[in-house]
């Protein structure tokens, strides 16, 4: 059981984890930022889980049970990674909250209690702020605590959730599995070990616990997550019907704004998704009215507009969207939409935000942005050897549709369309309806000659969601055929 | 093996001893939820805590419920009341199990100082309209206020961990680390005094427990329910259980024994080595915390604040296998109303 720490012991994290200097550490991130950037970002580094909840960032939050003493670490079924991350949010209480069980630990540092509560409220302080820090700052208390005691199943329980949020999703599956061995009913670790193993690209295993927690709780989260599964094994009208779901059951459940708004946010990106402009745009707005400013529901107005033509107000929701949150994808998805407004120095401020970004996240052992930068270097043919190098080694352990993608669409960036052909067809294998996947799979295909098959899959890409990248949208539309 | 399984028992045990006890999980509450971009308060839903007891004067009655465990530290516990929550403190004064007085509290929102208006309705009849923080007269006689305050609580919770649940951290009970996690941890708490007449004189034995509920899927539905301390979950404690616990919340006194909960009590005290499972088992279900009016007598008779009922009851349902913690009252009792500590800072 010491794999346990181990696990989710980063190299270095002891010489970070005292608070001081943590600070200090914070402080020179944010002063190498300062010398480095020109845009000004309101967050150091934003995490997200982009491909983590690919697309459809799945279900927040559960608070609609009337379960009070489950009401703890080992039964929360929130995903991981959720952001709020409204600008301005006041994070006051947390950050009391933080000093309380910061000030216990200064009194006893052998105290693993005080520091998985301080795990739990750096997790939320991240949540609420977007600002990845915070996470890496949780991933370190729960390390501590599972030091000091290391079967504490909340402190292993808090370990997995975090280390899924970073997508470490091996030790989120391990840590998860760990605790599932001595309490085979532990809500949260049944629902970690569906996020991880759907992210690691093992379906059954996913749907093993997926079953499990259905048996357990029926709420949003649950919900969301069949949805989940259901659209990455192909079933795109059945993920938008169950995502209809958790948004009805998180009104009628008496959610909070938060919770409501991220699952019509998650309904809206299944529609997207599926083609359905309209849906989606109604969605976001719904969204947007139960938490306004909800960065993640900007944007997707802002895609939406894009689809819709109108370039001027795509610019304008996701100028507003990334003030509030940074995300890479967001970033660089604004860059795209300067680019073909003809502003390239625009373009590249945001494209050289992307490339800090995700340095910052990767210098702190994070991984969260792997996926993001993999896509954003192939879209732009920018160092495609590391592209290629990112790709290869997370599709070591993490075998899943998009991983196979994000390596193919690296792959042909480079002019490897031959391996790219085998990539793509690998990640088409699951029967996901993305155009991301198709337009990819197509514009590798015409590279390979193989026209038929190519255009085909052009024609369903372009037909399916016309949003995902402006970019691609561009290269696809510029070479399908009527 | 059977030392083994005994252990085994013992730790769920007190893993649910805490949990209904303390409004904690065994192995540490996590975030349950974020109820908005702030971080929200589903702990104004959790009971913490039923005290009864007879004031000093011998003819009045003290209740005491408390939520929000570790208020205002914990990351799911804020320093206020629901407001769209209903509280209510129930009395059974005849036997049948049955309330045959209740008192319903609601509050408002608070304003910028945490303050809430504060009703309560005895018996449907609005009784007290007044505020949080401050004395609130009854009619009649009795008052009430309702604010946060010190937990009365006391227990270490980092020995039972490793001790009891086994979580590895190297702490016994009563060993040289002992640490009382409650020092220093407040709550959000409801008192209320009223003259034993209104309970149907002295020396009548009445049964209490107290519940919380609030609108979930559109409905009205009972969140927490307790009485004595640790019933619930000490004898539905697995988490395959779980779904049981939930049900035993909702489950009314009058109907816990043909719901099998007694019987289910007893095999776990069986299991434990208790001295009489049976005898024990009736004592314990339905869980009402019995008190006889104008007895200054505490635990079992109802609950006093600085009555150990971690040690009596770990010495009860193990036939004084464990029979202390170490740890005893932190809490500097004003002796009088409003009877809790002030809060921490």
């Amino acid at each position: 059981m010491n794999a346990l720490s181990a696990l989710t012991r980063s190299p270095g994290a002891a010489s970070r984890r005292s608070p001081g200097n943590r600070a200090r550490f914070v402080r020179s991130l944010f002063s190498r930022r300062a010398a480095l950037l020109v845009p000004p970002l309101s967050a150091l580094v934003v995490v997200l889980a982009v491909q983590l909840w690919p697309h459809p960032v799945a279900a927040p939050v559960n608070n609609n049970t009337p379960i009070v003493e489950g009401a703890d670490n080992l039964t929360d079924v929130r995903p991981p990674g959720e952001v709020i991350a409204v600008a301005g949010v006041d994070t006051t209480e947390t950050d009391r909250k933080i000093a309380f069980w910061q000030a216990r630990i200064s009194a006893n540092a052998r105290d693993d209690i005080s520091w998985t509560y301080l795990g739990d409220l750096f997790e939320i302080k991240g949540r609420q702020t977007g600002d990845i820090a915070n996470y890496i700052s949780a991933r370190d208390a729960y390390a501590t605590a599972l030091d000091i005691a290391p079967l504490s199943p909340a402190a292993a329980v808090g370990a997995a959730r975090i280390s899924a949020t970073l997508h470490d999703f091996l030790a989120a599956q391990a840590l998860a599995t760990a605790v599932l061995e001595s309490d085979p009913y532990a809500t949260a670790a049944l629902a970690i070990l569906f996020d991880a193993s759907l992210e690691l690209g093992e379906l059954d295993t996913a749907e093993h616990a997926l079953t499990l927690l259905m048996q357990r709780v029926e709420t949003p989260a649950v919900v969301g997550r069949q949805a989940r599964l259901a659209f990455v094994r192909g079933d795109t009208a059945g993920a938008l019907e169950l995502s209809d779901r958790a948004v009805l059951d998180s009104i009628t459940g008496g959610d909070a704004a938060s919770s409501v708004a991220f699952y019509q946010y998650a309904h809206a990106e299944y529609a997207l998704l599926a083609g359905d402009v309209d849906t989606a745009q109604a969605g976001y707005a719904a969204s947007l009215v139960a938490m306004p400013g909800y960065p993640l529901a900007l944007f997707g107005e802002g895609r939406v507009a894009y689809a819709q033509g109108n370039i001027a107000h795509a610019i304008a929701l996701i100028e507003a969207a990334t003030a509030a949150l940074p995300r890479p994808d967001m970033v660089a998805y604004l860059g795209d939409l300067y680019a073909l407004d003809g502003r390239p120095e625009d373009a590249t401020e945001q494209y050289d935000t992307v490339a800090f970004i995700h340095g910052l996240a990767a210098q702190d052992g994070a991984k969260v942005y792997d996926r993001e930068y993999i896509g954003f270097l192939a879209d732009h043919g920018r160092d495609t050897a590391i592209a290629i190098d990112l790709a290869t080694s997370e599709l070591v352990a993490r075998k899943d549709t998009y991983g196979y993608d994000a390596l193919a669409w690296a792959l042909h960036a480079a002019g490897n369309d031959a391996d790219a052909l085998t990539n793509a067809r690998l990640a088409l294998a699951s029967g996901t309806q993305d155009a991301r996947l198709l337009i990819h799979a197509g514009l590798i295909e015409l590279a390979n000659g193989l026209t038929a098959d190519g255009q085909a899959h052009l024609h369903a890409g372009l037909a399916l969601s016309p949003s995902f990248s402006p970019l691609v949208v561009e290269q696809a539309r510029a070479q399908v055929t009527p | 093996m059977r030392n083994t399984r005994r252990r085994a028992s013992a730790a769920s045990l007190a893993s649910s001893l805490l949990i209904l006890t303390l409004g904690l999980a065994p192995a540490v509450n996590g975030a349950d939820h974020l109820d908005s971009p702030v971080v929200a308060a589903q702990g104004s839903v959790d009971i913490t805590d039923v005290y009864a007891f007879t004031a000093s004067s011998g003819n009045a009655t003290v209740f005491i419920v408390g939520v929000n465990p570790g208020a205002g530290a914990l990351p799911n516990s804020g320093t206020t009341f629901g407001s769209g929550v209903d509280y209510k403190i129930k009395v059974d004064t005849n036997g049948d199990l049955i309330p045959d007085i209740h008192y319903l509290y609601r509050f408002g929102a608070p304003n910028g100082m945490g303050v809430q208006s504060l009703k309560m309705w005895r018996n449907g009849v609005l009784t007290v309209n007044g505020w949080t923080d401050q004395d609130n007269l009854l009619p009649g006689g009795g008052r009430t206020t309702a604010g946060l305050y010190d937990d009365p609580f006391f227990f270490d919770l980092a020995a039972f961990q490793g001790a009891v649940l086994m979580s590895g951290n190297g702490r016994t009970f009563c060993d040289g680390g002992t640490t009382d996690f409650f020092l220093g941890l407040n709550l959000s708490a409801i008192v209320l005094r009223v003259p034993n007449s209104s309970l149907g004189g002295n020396g009548v034995n009445i049964g209490i427990w107290a519940t919380t509920e609030a609108v979930r899927g559109g409905k009205r539905v009972q969140l927490d329910q307790m009485g004595r301390p640790a019933i619930n979950t000490v004898f539905n404690n697995q988490s395959k259980q779980k779904q049981d616990r939930d049900a035993f919340n909702r489950t009314q006194p009058s109907e816990m024994v043909t719901a099998g909960y007694r019987d289910h009590a007893e095999d776990v005290l069986t299991a434990l080595g208790a001295a009489n499972p049976a005898g024990l088992a009736a004592v314990l279900f339905p869980d009402v915390l019995t008190f006889q009016t104008g007895n200054m007598a505490g635990f079992l008779n109802g609950r006093r604040l600085a009555n150990d009922v971690i040690d009596a009851e770990l010495g009860l349902v193990t036939n004084n296998g464990i029979t202390t913690d170490c740890i005893a009252n932190d809490s500097a009792f004003p002796g009088v109303w409003p009877y809790l500590a002030p809060a921490n800072p």
